[in-house]
């Protein structure tokens, strides 16, 4: 798991107070150690996949 | 994180706080102090008994007393808001907070909210200070909880979470473990264990299973009072150790006194208490509304997951300088 697959659902911040994703933003910066209690707890959610072009292109036809 | 000792004799007047209101209540060469909790009985004798009887109602008072002390008449001390309380017997309701143990983050705090009746006895006046028995009878709960942030003045904004409070190093209920076993990943205890779905405990001293589960567990189900059963699949069962509750999903109270603050330019102060499972990231856990008054207390309850550690932040509202805000902040799990 990386940070990086996830947006905050709320604000989150390390034990210095620093930030480190607001609601609705990436988790980049959150440590990948603590993204299991925070996806378990509900805490963040996995980033909406997009479409892939195959896909888009079919909805088209 | 700070390490809790034990009170019995290490603790004298010094190390109380005792905050009603934002007030500090705390007298000088206090002759007692008195936390009670009572359990109310009704009388339970009828005709033909002979000796009195007394029945639970299942109802309980709380009383805090300090007696025979002497009291400060300077503004923002105790007499200014115990002279005036005798007019009105039952006061809206109170925010009290009384600690035994210390100023300090870590140490247990009793936390009361209720309708406050007080009686004050002003014996003899010496300069600024009246010599008196206050008593304050709380018409409401009692609940035991932790300082966040120890009664002192802060003129930047910052948060403690650096040196937040591990709920498994203030003082509980240790509960011994009789066993653990294979079938069903089950725990029993020797004794109530008060634990919920979704709690986590932190296991020590079990000795014999496969794999060993000393360490933070996550309770599964709850069969009985002194069973449990652990997500973690136990192949082999062993004996022995005890637990400490880390998480609980029972919710609980957030308290905040402030005892003087001067905003400054700022328009604000907000006092946020923070948690966390692993000490490393946080979450907002209690919002107390943005205060602006010089003297104010706020109890605000959450519903839920408290996790392990807990911390507080300040953040002042608006672009400002100066000021100060001197608060005690504290929170107490159900």
């Amino acid at each position: 798991m990386k940070g990086s697959d996830f947006v905050a659902v709320e604000k989150l911040s390390d034990r210095f107070g620093a930030v480190l994703a607001a609601p609705g933003a990436s988790c980049d910066k959150v440590p990948e150690s603590s993204l299991g209690w925070l996806l378990r707890d509900g805490l963040i959610q996995p980033k909406p996949k997009r479409k892939s072009k195959d896909r888009a292109s079919e909805g088209k036809e | 994180m700070p390490a809790v000792t034990p009170s019995t004799g290490k603790f004298g007047s010094k190390s109380v706080v005792f905050l009603v209101d934002g007030f500090n209540m705390l007298a000088a060469k206090v002759q007692n102090l008195r936390h009670k909790v009572t359990n109310e009985t009704e009388p339970g004798a009828g005709l033909g008994d002979s000796w009195r009887e007394h029945s639970p109602t299942g109802m309980r008072s709380v009383e805090l007393v300090q007696e025979g002390a002497f009291f400060r008449t300077d503004p923002g001390n105790s007499h200014e808001a115990l002279k005036d309380s005798t007019a009105e017997p039952m006061d809206p309701s109170r925010i009290a907070s009384v600690g035994f143990a210390g100023n300090a983050i870590g140490q247990p705090i009793i936390g009361l909210e209720g309708a406050v009746q007080i009686e004050y006895e002003p014996l003899s006046t010496v300069g600024v200070l009246v010599r008196a028995n206050a008593a304050c009878k709380v018409t409401g709960r009692s609940e035991s909880g932790v300082i966040l942030h120890a009664l002192g003045a802060e003129t930047v904004d910052g948060n403690t979470e650096g040196s937040s409070v591990d709920a498994t190093t203030v003082p509980q209920r240790v509960v011994p473990i009789t066993s653990s076993a294979a079938a069903g990943d089950l725990i029993t205890c020797s004794a109530p264990h008060g634990l919920a779905v979704g709690d986590t405990v932190l296991v020590a001293g079990h000795s014999g299973s496969t794999p060993s589960i000393n360490g933070i567990q996550t309770v599964g189900t709850v069969p009985s009072i002194t069973t449990f059963t652990i997500t973690t699949d136990i192949t082999v069962g062993g004996t022995g150790g005890t637990l400490l509750r880390a998480k609980s999903n029972a919710g609980g109270s957030g308290y905040l006194h402030v005892t003087d603050h001067v905003l400054g330019t700022w328009t604000g102060a907000v006092v946020t208490l923070r948690h966390s499972d692993d000490d490393t990231t946080f979450v907002d856990l209690v919002a107390f509304a943005a205060e602006t008054l010089t003297r104010h207390a706020q109890r605000v309850t959450v519903a839920g997951a408290v996790r392990r550690y807990i911390a507080q932040a300040l953040d002042r509202t608006g672009a400002g300088a100066g000021g100060s805000i001197t608060y005690l902040a504290g929170f107490a799990r159900n």
